[in-house]
């Protein structure tokens, strides 16, 4: 509940400042299903591509000039969801 | 002449690339048109002589050659760009031609802009291996194949190291700027830490590539000085500059002829350079002045006390182990703790250091070769032989250097009464 309260604010913040551009949260990986495509073949098999003891929990997308201010804003989100917070940029 | 350039490209190159990078925006494109103007120089220079400025000269053919070559592959839309934001910056119509244009005015620009390299080339994004080798590749003038010995690396390596750094950098868009004063502090730590590694690395005595290690510290030093003129106002810099030069001074004295280790208690001070001491200890006055005292100072200051003793015995280790305690306090670390303890063992005898020393959680310094080595000579002098002999024999698995092999070899032999 607190963890919810902090991400609000921070998603109250970030619309303020103008980049916030998406947000979702992940159910856990077992919800997971792999797909894949073989030889114009499709298969699937249940559970996460990779079993692994973390899991991506949800990820926001966020517009901003630079390398530095997606860094500081991470450390908002890692503080406010008290999670590890990943930061990749976007090709193009 | 050729030797001439190639100085002038160890103390100029990094200069002349940290302007390109903020004209061109793009580190691989800043690096190739300093290597064609250097190229340019060398065919110059042995006829003109060299110019009163070369940095400035340097940069200046490199812009615009860098200009001329953008302009002829302009088909590629993000070159294109890059060209046109070149014609758009308001200092660029005047001077195409450099002779026509006021260098020292550039020069000035410069300045910020090896700052900005710096930071970006320690950016906290990178790993501290990636930042050590950037920093050196694009400021300090070292090429790939250089770095590579000096780090012991296959060359292969090395490359992949930098293409990837500058990879990481590119795709992230890492800014081309001085931090703001909130993210300061740690940014610079991040900046001095990378040249520490860098002259601690050229410190450390090698049988194989001595020479190249040298350069290392040389080059550490020297960036160290620049960091110190372009951030005067900020005292762990000069700090930085004042530790490097003081364990600098002790270097004429930590290899025997034979090229053993020597110790600091029996090193022959007269060897130590009196000049690099008297340069340190002017730099860690103005410290202490300051008044604001952080991790480089403090060491700095050991430095400074070691330096000033005439000899092992008449060290001031009281001084020595309240210098440690304020490093601790400030930055708690085992290696701190080690350090004091050794210092305790100097001041109360080696039981007590002994004592100090069994009192760290020592499982962060399992495999961190000092810790044993340090561990052992304290030891020994305790008393305690057979404890003695199983730290040596533990330091001794985790020494890949000759010099210390042999030197600790020696030491446990004598403990062990062999």
């Amino acid at each position: 509940m607190r963890t919810k309260h902090q991400v609000d604010a921070l998603h109250q913040e970030m619309t303020e400042r103008g980049i916030w551009v998406f947000v979702g949260g992940l159910p856990p990986a077992s919800t997971a299903t792999v797909v894949r495509s073989n030889a114009g073949e499709t298969s699937m098999t249940d559970g996460p591509y990779a079993e692994s003891k973390e899991q991506m929990g949800g990820f926001w997308v966020i517009e901003v000039p630079d390398l530095d201010a997606a860094l500081e804003w991470a450390g908002k989100a890692a503080a406010a969801c008290e999670r590890p917070i990943e930061v990749r940029p976007l090709q193009g | 002449m050729s030797e001439d350039l190639a100085a002038i490209f160890r103390r100029e190159a990094g200069r002349c690339t940290a302007t390109l990078i903020r004209v061109l925006g793009d580190i691989d494109l800043a690096e190739d048109a300093v290597a064609e103007a250097f190229t340019i120089a060398a065919e110059r220079w042995p006829e003109t002589g060299v110019p009163p400025n070369p940095g400035a000269w340097i940069t200046t053919i490199a812009r615009n050659r860098a200009i001329d070559r953008l302009r002829r592959e302009s088909t590629r839309t993000e070159r294109h760009l890059a060209a046109h934001r070149l014609h758009e910056t308001p200092d660029m119509e005047a001077d195409h031609r450099p002779e026509l244009r006021d260098l020292d005015a550039f020069v000035d620009v410069v300045l910020d802009d090896q700052l900005r390299l710096m930071f970006l080339c320690c950016h906290p994004a990178l790993a501290l291996d990636a930042q050590v080798a950037l920093t050196l590749r694009l400021l300090g003038g070292l090429d790939t194949p250089e770095l590579a010995r000096a780090f012991l690396v296959p060359e292969a390596t090395m490359a992949q190291r930098i293409v990837r750094a500058k990879r990481k950098l590119r795709n992230n868009h890492a800014p081309y700027r001085i931090p703001r004063a909130a993210e300061l502090p740690d940014r610079l730590h991040a900046v001095l830490t990378a040249i520490y590694l860098v002259f601690t690395e050229g410190h450390r005595a090698t049988s194989g590539d001595e020479l190249l290690r040298v350069d290392l510290s040389v080059a550490a030093i020297r960036l160290g000085r620049v960091l110190v003129e372009l951030m005067p106002d900020e005292p762990e810099a000069v700090g930085l500059l004042a530790l490097m030069l003081l364990s600098d001074a002790r270097r004429p004295a930590r290899v025997a002829p034979d090229g053993a280790l020597v110790r600091l208690a029996d090193q022959d001070r007269s060897r130590w350079d009196r000049r690099l001491i008297a340069e340190g200890h002017k730099l860690v006055r103005a410290c202490l002045r300051r008044n604001q005292p952080g991790p480089f100072q403090i060491q700095a200051a050991i430095a400074a006390v070691h330096a000033a003793a005439p000899s092992g015995e008449t060290t001031d280790w009281s001084q020595i182990v309240a210098l440690y305690d304020l490093l601790h306090a400030q930055r708690p670390n085992p290696v701190v703790a080690m350090n004091r303890a050794i210092a305790v063992g100097e001041l109360r005898g080696a039981p007590d250091g002994v004592a100090e020393l069994e009192a760290i959680d020592a499982e962060p310094l399992a495999d961190y070769q000092p810790y044993h080595a340090a561990r052992a000579d304290l030891l020994a002098r305790a008393g305690r032989a057979a404890d003695a002999v199983a730290a040596y024999d533990r330091a001794l698995e985790l020494t890949t250097n000759p010099a210390e092999r042999r030197f600790l070899a020696d030491r446990r032999a004598t403990v062990a009464g062999e």
